[in-house]
């Protein structure tokens, strides 16, 4: 049972509290946030956990073996570089840095205190996108060639001083969002060769050619209207098949109801488990076995470069070739 | 009113024909076809005469043409049109050349005939739905759109670049690159283009993806693929997503349909059975409309020629991988 501690406790830390809960192979025994009473409420939620403020706390412990960072993007190098040098096992949320080198950095810092290094890139947990890999890996509709995936939802307005809203610190619905659909992309069709976007009022088109050949569309929206269903699609057309899937038209389950007078409309997709408690049982599995992540501090880079290639588009308009980071 | 068709080249012919069956009260004089099996089979099967040559079409007493000849060849016969004092309701693209497109526009105009540029989209009930609620203001100013005119693979001249001006860019911008500009009120300012032939055994651009912006400041983006495989259960589709600074509309155009699963002894096909309103149909009603006097929402020559400008210019940034501004060439 790794001993672990939760470092943020916002909309991020508290999935993965929740997450914590199932988990048999690890236990929350510190939540850190400046805020002291938000972090208390999360430890309460745990038998034995204690809530603090000071992070010196958490690494003076000679008991936690792990942290978790649920913490903006723009913090995550120190807690990681402070975490490695205090001996902890790092889970990152993603994007891994605001920076290349500021990744870089932390891939060093924690292979040189020999401890693992994960970044949050869970898409590679959720059923319907591991679900769709097994057809595009089984060969079925042939070789994938025309990508489309689409991340769209109502603006974060939960973030602590609305740093989603800063790009300097979150990097837009680029950066932050479809992030995740890139690293879906890289992980199963391959390597990015050149990237494309624009993005205005926090909603971004982007395109994609990979080192395949297959083109790629990539929607990432913050910008519909507040109440809008959280919506991703995805859709892969191959040279023998197509396949397509959005977790709106999957709803297996729909609430009509009245309440207080006032008709409610509701659905409920329930998985068969919780994406974030399975990869954050899979980092923990990573560190009893020794074994390697399968979202790796190199793998994580690779995708921030793509995704900061697409925000320099952005800003540029002209096209962006992307190099193939390395550490 | 009396019509002929100078060539049933482009299937839409058919949808065409079919229209001024449906139509009381007017008459399909003949077709034009260079192909003389082709045309006499359809000259019989819509009851009208065959003419070999479209120029002896064009000496009968007939008002306007539907021309449904190959992309390259809609300038010829257009040009040919117009001076015979013809109206003129061209299959897109327009033409295959910015050049040739504004030749129609000018000799159209010239000739003091009414040239239209077959978009049946602007007729589509649904599309007319989202523009109004765009217009209304209910989702504030459009930041985005999002457009998919994705299909399967054409047969014939469509896969030959001579004939066809390109492939499935080409072939599938224009619909939406003109809804667009006809929703928002506003030119395309700068397009990026990838394309390339990836799923086919074809010698022309299959795929492709476009990103786009307007001069209001407004991005979107088109994916215009043959990407639909053979047994898909329609020919492919026209979405949209139109996204405001208050709120998000889509369409689905062709999404009002029944869903047929017709199973056989070797195979199960799923096939969708459309019961939405028949643009094609409200595209003739449009033109026949406008012959009679009436202003209409159907796409003149110009917006033929603006949305083809995308397409071209979507090719030359594929070309030069680099954005290109538009517009490519003043009118």
């Amino acid at each position: 049972m790794i001993e672990t501690a939760l470092l943020g406790a916002g909309m991020m830390g508290r999935t993965h509290s929740q997450a914590h809960k199932g988990l048999k192979n690890a236990r929350i025994k510190w939540v850190f946030d400046r805020d002291l009473d938000r972090a208390q409420q999360l430890a309460n939620q745990h038998d034995g956990a204690q809530a603090t403020d000071d992070l010196n706390q958490v690494l003076d412990d000679p008991s936690v073996q792990a942290v978790d960072i649920c913490l903006p993007t723009d913090l995550h190098k120190e807690f990681t570089l402070k975490a490695a040098a205090a001996g902890k096992h790092v889970f990152s949320e993603k994007p891994v840095a605001r920076t290349l080198d500021d990744a870089r950095a932390m891939i060093t810092a924690c292979r040189d205190a020999g401890v693992k290094f994960m970044v949050g890139h869970v898409l590679r947990f959720f059923h319907e996108y591991t679900a769709a890999r097994d057809v595009v890996l089984s060969g079925q509709i042939g070789e994938a060639k025309v990508i489309r995936a689409t991340r769209a939802g109502e603006f974060p307005v939960w973030s602590a001083d609305n740093w989603y809203a800063d790009y300097d610190r979150s990097g837009g619905p680029i950066v932050d969002l479809i992030i995740h659909d890139i690293d879906f992309i890289r992980w199963t069709f391959g390597e990015v060769k050149r990237v494309y976007a624009r993005c205005r009022d926090h909603y971004a088109l982007v395109t994609m050619r990979l080192h395949s050949g297959a083109i790629c569309h990539v929607e990432g929206s913050w910008a519909h209207p507040p109440g809008t269903p959280f919506t991703t699609k995805l859709e892969v057309a191959g040279t023998e098949g197509l396949y397509w899937t959005d977790n709106q038209s999957s709803i297996p389950v729909r609430i009509m109801r009245v309440e207080d007078g006032n008709f409610r409309y509701e659905t409920d997709s329930p998985f068969p488990a919780d994406p974030y408690a399975l990869e954050l049982e899979h980092f923990y599995d990573c560190i009893i076995n020794g074994t390697e992540p399968l979202v790796s501090g190199e793998d994580a880079l690779r995708t921030l470069e793509v995704v900061l290639a697409a925000y320099e588009s952005s800003k540029t308009g002209q096209p962006v070739d992307v190099k193939g980071a390395v550490v | 009113m009396k019509f002929g068709i100078i060539s049933f080249a482009h299937m839409h012919a058919h949808a065409y024909a079919q229209a001024l069956m449906n139509i009381p009260g007017h008459t399909l004089v003949g077709i034009a076809d260079t192909d003389s099996e082709r045309g006499n089979q359809v000259a019989n099967q819509y009851n009208t005469k065959y003419f070999a040559k479209y120029e002896d079409l064009l000496s009968q007493d007939i008002d306007a043409v539907f021309v449904c000849s190959p992309n390259a060849h809609h300038h010829e016969h257009t040009v040919a049109a117009v001076r015979a004092g013809k109206h003129v309701l061209c299959e897109k693209p327009i033409a295959t050349t910015l050049e040739d497109a504004a030749a129609m526009v000018t000799e159209a105009k010239k000739a003091g005939v009414i040239l239209r540029t077959a978009f049946p989209m602007r007729h589509s009930d649904p599309v007319i739905r989202l523009k109004s609620i765009v217009e209304s203001g209910a989702i504030g100013d459009v930041i985005g759109i999002a457009g998919t005119n994705r299909g399967k693979m054409p047969p014939g001249w469509f896969l030959d670049k001579e004939l066809a001006g390109g492939g499935a860019v080409m072939d599938h911008t224009v619909h939406v690159a003109d809804l667009i500009r006809w929703i928002l009120g506003t030119e395309f300012s700068r397009v990026y283009a990838e394309a390339d032939t990836l799923l086919h055994d074809v010698n022309i651009d299959d795929c492709g993806m476009l990103v786009m912006e307007l001069a209001s400041g407004a991005i979107a983006s088109l994916d215009p693929s043959w990407s639909r495989p053979e047994n898909f259960p329609t020919w492919g589709d026209v979405t949209m997503e139109v996204i405001g600074t208050k709120g998000v509309v889509s369409v689905d155009a062709f999404n009002q349909k029944g869903t047929v699963y017709i199973s056989g002894p070797k195979r199960q096909d799923i096939v969708y059975h459309a019961w939405g309103n028949n643009s094609d149909l409200a595209m003739i009603h449009a033109f026949i409309a406008a012959l009679e006097g009436e202003e209409n929402q159907g796409a003149s020559g110009l917006d033929g020629l603006r949305a083809t400008e995308v397409a071209l210019a979507a090719y030359e940034s594929i070309r030069t991988n680099a954005a290109v501004d538009l517009p490519l060439q003043p009118i």
